[in-house]
C-alpha cells in the first residue's frame, strides 16, 4: 500500500487486497509529510473517507509532520466523527512522531495504552498496534 | 513552484539579506563592543537564521547556527566578552552559512575543515577566564530540567498564529519546539478551531498553543523565539510567580511527558486552563501581581508596520514591468507622431495627456528598481577590514551618500569594479603605519567611498590618503612598453589615463591582492559598458581618487534625437550641454600647442574640438548646407558633435544591440522610434577616442 505523489498537491492512494467497500481498508503513510503535501493529502484522505465506512491509516513509517499535517489528521478524525465513520490510526509510532504528538499533548498514555487525540478517542477514533 | 520551493527560495533570499546585515552589525560591534543594541541585533540575526533554516529543512545550517547563537547569547548575557576572536569567528561562521545556503548544504572537505575550526572555537570561545559557565549545548538544554532551588521564571504563553502563517514559511510547531531549548515546557496544542476535513483548508492554520515554560532565562529570551512571527500572530506572554512545589511539579511533568508518563495529564489541564476556566493557581497570582506583557508592544508594532509597508518583489517581475513600460513609451511615441500627422486637435490633446501620464509612469517604474548604493558600500567594510589586517595596515573606512539610489542592475554590475579599486587602494595606495608615521601622516589611513547625484548620473568617488601615484613611474613604464614615445608631452590627465591600458601596472611586486596590471583596463571596460566614465586623480605622497560617473538607469533615458543623412541617432541628454548652429559656432584659431591653424567650436569663451559625425560614421553623401553642433560634456571636458539636424528630446527605451553587434564600438544600444525606425544610441564617452584612432589611421594611410 503506498501513497504516491503524482504532481503538485495530488496523491494517488492505492490499497492492497481490498475494494472500495471492503472493511478495514489500510493506507500507509510515507515517512515524512509536510505542508507542501498538505493540499493533496487532505483531499485524498477525504475521498477515502467518503468511499469507505471506516478506514485505517498506517502511521508506522511516518516520522516527520508539521502543524499543517497535524491539523489534517485531527480534521480527519473530526470528519469521521461528524459522518459517523471510524478512523483507526495504526502504530506503533516512530519515536520522533511520538515525541511530537506527546509534546503537543495530543498523545498520552492511559492504563498502559497510547491514546491519540484523547478528546476524540471514544468516538470512533483509535490508535491500534499491529 | 511547490510550496516547499517557495519556502526555500524565501529562506535563501531573506537569509542572504540578513547575513549581509550581520556582517555590518559585527563590524559596528568591533568599533563599539559595548553597544548592547547592536549585540542584540547580531544575536537576533543568528537566532532567525537558525530558526528559519530549521523550518526550511536546512539541517546542517540549523545545527551550525545553533552553536554560534549559543555563544552570542552568552556574549549578550556577559558570560563571554565580545573579543576580536569572537568577531572573526562569527564572521567566518557567517561566510560558511552563506556558502552552505548557496551550495545546497554540500559540505565539501574544505568547508568541513572550516566548520570544524569554527565549531572548535565556539565550543570554547577562548574566554574561559571570563566565562562564568560554559555555553550549554542544544542536547544539554533539551534534557535540562529546571533545577529546583535556582531562580526560575515561569511564563504562560498564549501563541495564536494567524491563518496565513504557513505562507510565510513559518511552522508554529517548530517555534513552540524552540521553547524546549529554554527550559522545561508543557505544551498544549489547541485544536478546537480545526474544522472537519470537509471544511478544512489545508494551507491555512487553525491550531493555537498554550505553553507553560519554566526557565532561568528572562522574558526577552522567550520573546526572541517568536520575534519574527509577531506580525503573523497574536502572542501573549505572562510572567507568573511560582512556589517551589509547583516548580518541581512542572519540571517533573516536562520530563515525564516525554517519557509518556500518566502524570502528563495534570499539567496539561493546567496549561490549557486559561481557555477552559480551570485556572492554574500560578495564573491567578500572576494576574494579581504582574502586569500582562504583550510582545506586540507599541514600538514593535510600529516596527512591524514599517516592515509591513514593504513588499518584496522578485527582480524578474520588476524587469518585466519596466520592459512593458518601455514598450508603452514606444507606442506613445507612435501615437504622438500619428496625432501630428492627422492634424486632429482632439487626438493631439489625448496624445499629450497620454504622454504626461506616460512620463510619470516611466519615472515610477524606474523608481521601483532604484536601490540605495549603501548596501553595496557596507559589503566593502568587510573587504577593507580583512585586507588591511592581512597587509598589516591601519585603515579607517568611511562611506558617504549611501542613500544615493541607483538602478539595481547598475549596482550589481558596479560591484567588481569597486572591489578592484578598493583593493588597489589598500594594496598600493595606503602605506603601512611605519611609512605613514615617517611621512608625518596619521598612523591610520583613511579610505572613503562616496556617492552623489549629478544630473542624470551618479558620481562615485573612492579616495585614499595614501602615497598617491608616481607619474614619473607611470610614464617610464609606458615608455618602456612602447605605449608613448619618450619625447611625447603628456598632461597629468593623459598620464593617469595610461593606467587604464591593458598590462600596465606600476606595482613593484605582484601581490595576491592586486598588481597584475589586468585590473584597471577591465574596470574601464566595465564602466564604459554601463555607459559611464572613470578617471583617476592623484598627488604623489598625498592622495589618490578614482571617480566613476554612471548613468542612473540602463532601461529608459532622456535622449536628444539627432539626424545624420536619413538616419536617426540618440545622444543621452545628461551629456548634452548645448546645441549650436555650426556656421555661427566654428571659428578659425591658431592653437598654442603646435602653432597650427585649426577650426574649433567657440563656446562660452572656450574653444572646443569637434567631431564631424558624418566622417566618423563614414557617410558618403554630401552634408546639408546648415549643420548643427551638439556640445557634449564628459566630466570636465567638452567637445562638439557635428550632426545634420537636431530633432529634439526623446524618451529612449534602451534595447541591447545583440550578440551580432557586440564588436560595434561607439554605440551603447538602440531604440525604436515612433515610426518604427531604429535609432542607435551614441556612446559619447567613447566616440572621441575612436575618432582619434580613426584619424591617426587615416593620417597614416
Amino acid at each position: 500500500m503506498t501513497i504516491k505523489r503524482l504532481n503538485k498537491g495530488f496523491f494517488m492512494m492505492t490499497k492492497k487486497g481490498s475494494n472500495k467497500n471492503s472493511k478495514n481498508n489500510s493506507y500507509v503513510l510515507p515517512s515524512s509529510l509536510m505542508i507542501e503535501d498538505a493540499s493533496g493529502f487532505a483531499e485524498a484522505l477525504l475521498n477515502m473517507l467518503c468511499d469507505n465506512p471506516n478506514m485505517s491509516l498506517d502511521m508506522r513509517e511516518l516520522e516527520r509532520i508539521d502543524t499543517s499535517i497535524l491539523q489534517i489528521l485531527y480534521g480527519l478524525a473530526l470528519e469521521a466523527k461528524s459522518v459517523n465513520k471510524e478512523v483507526h490510526f495504526i502504530g506503533p509510532l516512530k519515536d520522533d512522531l511520538k515525541d511530537t504528538l506527546t509534546f503537543c499533548s495530543l498523545l498520552r498514555v492511559e492504563d498502559g495504552k497510547e491514546i491519540l487525540f484523547p478528546e476524540l478517542a471514544s468516538e470512533g477514533v483509535s490508535l491500534e498496534y499491529k | 513552484m511547490s510550496t516547499n520551493d517557495l519556502i526555500v527560495k524565501a529562506f535563501i533570499n531573506e537569509t542572504s539579506e540578513m547575513l549581509s546585515e550581520l556582517e555590518g552589525f559585527l563590524l559596528d560591534l568591533e568599533d563599539n563592543p559595548e553597544d548592547k543594541e547592536t549585540l542584540n541585533a547580531v544575536f537576533r540575526v543568528m537566532h532567525t537564521v537558525k530558526g528559519s533554516s530549521g523550518m526550511a529543512g536546512f539541517e546542517v545550517i540549523y545545527k551550525f547556527a545553533h552553536q554560534v547563537e549559543e555563544t552570542l547569547d552568552n556574549v549578550r548575557k556577559g558570560v563571554v566578552s565580545f573579543s576580536e576572536a569572537v568577531a572573526n569567528k562569527t564572521l567566518e561562521a557567517r561566510d560558511i552559512i552563506l556558502e552552505l545556503i548557496h551550495n545546497g548544504e554540500e559540505v565539501t572537505p574544505d568547508l568541513q575543515a572550516k566548520m570544524d575550526a569554527v565549531h572548535d572555537f565556539f565550543s570554547n570561545p577562548g574566554d574561559s577566564s571570563q566565562s562564568a559557565q560554559p555555553a550549554p549545548t542544544q542536547s544539554e538544554n533539551k534534557s535540562e530540567t529546571a533545577p529546583v532551588g535556582n531562580k526560575l521564571n515561569r511564563f504562560e504563553i498564549d501563541f495564536r498564529p494567524n491563518p496565513g502563517i504557513f505562507l510565510s514559511g513559518s511552522d508554529p510547531l517548530h517555534l513552540v519546539h524552540e521553547l524546549e531549548l529554554l527550559g522545561s515546557v508543557v505544551v498544549k496544542a489547541k485544536m478546537d478551531n480545526v474544522p472537519p476535513l470537509n471544511h478544512l483548508k489545508a494551507e491555512q492554520n487553525y491550531v493555537y498553543w498554550h505553553c507553560i515554560l519554566d526557565t532561568e532565562k528572562q522574558i526577552s529570551a522567550v520573546k526572541d523565539v517568536f520575534i519574527f512571527v509577531e506580525s503573523d500572530s497574536t502572542l501573549e506572554i505572562k510572567e507568573v510567580q511560582i512556589d517551589t512545589a509547583v516548580q518541581a511539579s512542572v519540571s517533573e511533568v516536562a520530563v515525564s511527558s516525554q517519557q509518556e508518563a500518566k502524570s502528563v495529564e495534570q499539567p496539561e489541564v493546567k496549561a490549557a486552563a486559561p481557555a477552559e476556566g480551570e485556572v492554574v493557581e500560578a495564573k491567578d497570582v500572576a494576574q494579581a501581581k504582574e502586569p500582562s506583557d504583550q510582545v506586540n508592544s507599541d514600538d514593535k508594532k510600529k516596527a512591524a508596520n514599517t516592515i509591513g509597508d514593504i513588499i518584496r518583489v522578485d527582480a524578474d517581475k520588476l524587469d518585466k514591468f519596466v520592459d512593458l513600460v518601455g514598450e508603452l513609451v514606444t507606442i506613445q511615441a507612435q501615437l504622438e507622431q500619428t496625432s501630428r500627422k492627422v492634424n486632429d486637435l482632439e487626438l493631439e490633446n489625448i496624445s499629450e495627456n497620454f504622454q504626461r501620464l506616460m512620463e510619470e509612469l516611466r519615472d515610477s517604474a524606474l523608481g521601483l528598481r532604484m536601490v540605495p548604493i549603501g548596501s553595496t558600500f557596507s559589503k566593502f567594510r568587510r573587504i577593507v577590514r580583512d585586507i588591511s589586517n592581512q597587509l598589516g595596515k591601519k585603515v579607517s573606512f568611511e562611506t558617504e551618500g549611501g542613500d544615493t539610489e541607483l538602478d539595481k542592475t547598475v549596482i550589481d554590475r558596479l560591484n567588481d569594479s569597486l572591489v578592484h579599486i578598493i583593493r588597489n587602494s589598500l594594496d598600493h595606495g595606503i602605506e603601512v603605519p611605519e611609512q605613514r608615521l615617517a611621512s608625518s601622516k596619521p598612523e591610520e589611513a583613511k579610505l572613503t567611498i562616496s556617492a552623489r547625484h549629478a544630473g542624470g548620473d551618479v558620481v562615485i568617488e573612492i579616495r585614499d590618503d595614501g602615497k598617491g601615484i608616481s607619474k614619473k613611474r607611470v610614464l617610464e613604464k609606458a615608455i618602456s612598453q612602447g605605449l608613448v614615445s619618450a619625447d611625447e608631452k603628456l598632461s597629468d590627465d593623459d598620464i593617469f589615463k595610461l593606467l587604464f591600458v591593458n598590462g600596465l601596472s606600476t606595482a613593484q611586486e605582484v601581490s595576491r591582492i592586486s598588481g597584475r596590471g589586468v585590473g584597471m583596463d577591465v574596470v574601464k571596460k566595465q564602466i564604459e559598458d554601463l555607459s559611464g566614465t572613470v578617471s583617476i586623480y592623484s598627488e604623489e605622497g598625498k592622495y589618490t581618487k578614482t571617480i566613476l560617473t554612471i548613468p542612473l538607469t540602463l532601461a529608459i533615458i532622456d535622449g536628444l534625437l539627432v539626424k545624420i543623412d536619413k538616419d536617426f541617432y540618440v545622444v543621452p541628454l545628461s551629456s548634452v550641454e548645448s546645441c549650436l548652429e555650426k556656421a555661427d559656432a566654428l571659428k578659425t584659431v591658431k592653437t598654442e600647442d603646435d602653432n597650427k591653424v585649426r577650426k574649433l567650436v567657440h563656446y562660452r569663451g572656450h574653444f572646443l574640438p569637434y567631431i564631424p559625425m558624418r566622417d566618423f560614421l563614414e557617410y558618403d553623401t554630401p552634408a546639408p548646407k546648415r549643420e548643427q553642433i551638439v556640445v557634449i560634456q564628459m566630466e570636465n571636458n567638452f567637445y562638439g558633435m557635428v550632426v545634420d539636424e537636431v530633432i529634439g528630446d526623446h524618451q529612449t527605451v534602451i534595447k541591447n544591440l545583440g550578440k551580432a553587434f557586440k564588436n560595434l564600438k561607439g554605440f551603447s544600444g538602440a531604440t525604436i522610434l515612433g515610426n518604427g525606425q531604429i535609432a542607435l544610441i551614441l556612446n559619447v564617452g567613447l566616440i572621441p577616442h575612436l575618432y582619434e584612432k580613426l584619424s591617426k589611421k587615416a593620417g597614416n594611410e
